[in-house]
């Protein structure tokens, strides 16, 4: 019998970003998918399991915002947790996070410990 | 004469002149909005009314048609509004304005490139994220002048994450010098790494 990973879903049209993300997620033994923008983060979970998404704000498509809103209308993918990443650092900003159905709110550049931290979390079942 | 199968043979309806146009852009129907902002394709003259529109309008399929008709006219003013639109506050319209100046290369770069030494770090990430897309051969050294100058963590992910596409070994010494410089930054050593890895293997035309 295979030993079950989690699964998280990496959100952001840069390169680089998405890249560093997937080193810190698998750092922690969890596996990392990846898209670009919203449009394709909501195929990749509808055809994946997803324990955990990690999403950029500004992106060509579809934008962070739009796309936690249309995965909380979604009776498969609406308790997903989401923890939205942005470089836009003021209070407004992590407001409209939660109010679109955010879980969580990290400025980038995130730490690695800030992820970590999270994934541990979430592994133990202690965030939502 | 041949008609085809279901082929009306009632009168079809007079399209919308621009002046109609100019008048249904703020019709209380969004259908009649979108045929209004799709006459008004190109039109020089129609430059207020369709950036007025594209202030106020929710509707996805207006808000379309008005964006490509302003790209289409392509004037200084539609630019300018694109700027402005990408210091607000919404995400979609910022993403909307980034997607309008990457079609507008020629008009839009010069004040693109000026947009790289505003004060505010999030309009820096705009205009690198416009560049992003913007096929000039010059997109290449202004990034590495705004690099060579610029404090900001995430204005440098950014302007690194370009980098990796369209730098050159040349690109080395200031990434190097960037390197250094922020030392405690795991995501930037990370970025940086990885673009001198991806130029170097660019540059000897060898898969990373």
């Amino acid at each position: 019998m295979t030993a079950h990973h989690n699964t998280a879903l990496i959100i952001d049209d840069a390169t680089t970003v998405r890249m560093y993300h997937r080193s810190l997620v698998e750092q922690a033994d969890w596996i990392a998918l990846e898209a670009e923008n919203g449009v394709e983060a909501l195929e990749k979970a509808l055809e994946f399991e997803v324990d955990l998404i990690l999403v950029d704000v500004n992106m060509p498509v579809m934008d962070g915002y739009s796309f936690v809103k249309a995965l909380r209308t979604s009776d498969t993918l609406g308790q997903i947790p989401v923890v939205m990443i942005s470089t836009e650092a003021q209070l407004v900003d992590k407001d409209k996070a939660f109010a679109a159905g955010a879980n969580h709110y990290l400025v980038k550049p995130a730490s690695p410990a800030d992820i970590t931290h999270l994934l541990t979390l979430l592994t133990v079942g202690e965030v939502q | 004469m041949l008609l085809k199968k279901n082929q009306s043979k009632a009168p079809v309806a007079d399209a919308m002149t621009v002046e109609d146009a100019m008048e249904k852009i703020a019709h209380p129907e969004a259908a009649q909005r979108r045929e209004a902002a799709v006459t008004l394709h190109g039109e020089e003259g129609a430059v207020d009314v369709l950036a007025d529109c594209l202030r106020h309008e929710e509707r996805q399929s207006v808000r379309g048609a008005a964006v490509s008709s302003m790209i289409a006219i392509g004037s200084d003013d539609v630019v300018d509004f694109f700027i402005e639109q990408l210091r607000g506050d919404e995400a979609d319209r910022r993403n909307e304005a980034v997607y309008a100046l990457q079609q507008l290369p020629e008009q839009s770069s010069q004040k693109i490139q000026s947009l790289l030494s505003e004060s505010e770090p999030d309009m820096r990430i705009m205009a690198v994220d416009v560049i992003r897309l913007l096929t000039i051969p010059e997109a290449h050294l202004w990034l590495r002048a705004l690099l060579s100058r610029e404090d900001h963590p995430n204005v440098i992910g950014v302007a690194v994450d370009r980098l990796c596409e369209i730098g050159s070994v040349d690109d080395l010494p200031t990434l190097e010098e960037i390197k250094a410089r922020f030392v405690h930054d795991p995501y930037i050593q990370f970025a940086i790494d990885h673009a001198i890895k991806r130029i170097i293997c660019l540059d000897a035309e060898e898969p990373i």
